[in-house]
């Protein structure tokens, strides 16, 4: 057993970089538990944003160096809030903290197992089924949920926005799949595909400069999937003539396997 | 193409280890960290005499020294001095049972 508490730097000035290196993979479990002990056990309802305040993004970039003493006094004795700061900077830390994560992977595994316990805490075992990614840092997976939520933002915003009068709109845009090129009919199959995938790289020929031109932008591209979806392909089909064979029965509930005929 | 990608996932992909069976924390592990907490816990409290705890718990929630010592009436150095001596105590107690 190490005792974490009896290591602590005897100046002041030295907490805060010997906590940060507890935060980013020392024992902060076994650090909890021990400030638990010795100052008994600490009001529950404090908040991590109540005692950060507008100090926890600076703390994100810059360490606990953006903190003063008395906000760290505050997290010693309530070291419940150390898990949440260890949390937060997980998920939120800039390249200060992520390097600290990364430099063995030991730090990462400890402090992997400090907001895996906490999720243990709060949702049923059943429910848990968490994979963590090797070697990507933490931050680069949020980051990616971050860009589908994007993504699905701007596909959601697009259906919102797409108009009700969507014939006269069509008829306005000459661009991407609005355009009677992405979609020529004398094509062969090969050639008729890349026109349309050429039609989808035109979304990137000219990017908005502002909210109007992006709503605009928007709206016409929603013009352009919609000709694509009702418009018949024609010249896609020769090479596959069984799909006109298909045809799909009446939905019902579970059935979704479509049927051949002939 | 899309199972080259999934491939590649489940690749990179490692399961962490359940609670309370992962490498150091055994149940075994658990219960050795228990009792320390909880001995510590009285040992603060029994081993230590008021101003050593005083001195201490200061400390530990990360205190100006200077601002502690004068709190206290005491020089920096004999701060320093009881926060040594506290330490000591409380580690012999902690680790042989033996309270002063």
């Amino acid at each position: 057993m190490k005792p974490t508490i009896l290591n602590m730097p005897e100046s002041s000035d030295a907490v805060g970089p010997w906590l940060e290196d507890v935060l980013s993979g020392g024992d902060l479990r076994g650090l909890v538990a021990e400030l638990r002990a010795v100052h008994g056990d600490s009001d529950d309802n404090l908040q991590l944003d109540a005692v950060m305040g507008d100090r926890k993004h600076a703390v994100a970039n810059q360490g606990l160096a953006a903190l003063n003493r008395e906000t760290i006094t505050l997290l010693l004795t309530h070291p419940n809030l150390l898990l949440d700061l260890q949390e937060f900077l997980i998920v939120e830390g800039e390249e200060y903290w992520t390097s600290k994560f990364n430099a063995d992977t030991e730090s990462a595994h400890n402090a992997a197992e400090n907001v895996l316990r906490r999720i243990n805490d709060e949702i049923p075992e059943s429910d848990l089924a968490i994979k963590a990614p090797e070697s990507e840092p933490p931050t680069r997976r949020f980051l990616s949920l971050a860009i589908a939520a994007s993504v699905l933002c701007i596909v959601a915003t697009a259906w919102l926005l797409r108009p009700f009068g969507g014939d006269e709109q069509i008829a306005s845009t000459t661009w991407g799949w609005a355009n009677e090129q992405s979609t020529p009919q004398d094509a062969s199959p090969d050639e008729y595909l890349n026109a349309i995938a050429d039609g989808a790289q035109a979304w990137f020929k000219k990017p908005p400069s502002d909210k109007e031109s992006l709503i605009k932008r928007l709206r016409e591209f929603n013009d352009g999937c919609q000709r694509l979806i009702e418009m018949e392909h024609t010249a896609a089909q020769p090479r596959r003539p069984w799909v006109a064979q298909i045809q799909l029965p009446a939905m019902e509930e579970g059935d979704r396997k479509p049927t051949r005929i002939g | 193409m899309i199972d080259v990608h999934r491939r590649n996932e489940r690749r990179k992909t490692v399961s962490l280890p359940d609670e309370n069976v992962s490498a150091g924390h055994s149940p075994e592990d658990l219960a050795v960290e228990a009792e320390y907490w909880a001995k510590l816990k009285d040992c603060v409290e029994s081993c230590l005499n008021e101003t050593e705890r005083m001195v201490f718990k200061g400390n530990v929630a990360g205190e100006d020294a200077a601002t502690l010592a004068m709190t206290l009436n005491l020089t920096r150095d004999r701060l320093y001095r009881i926060l040594h001596d506290a330490r000591k105590k409380l580690s012999l107690c902690v680790f042989s049972g033996d309270k002063e």
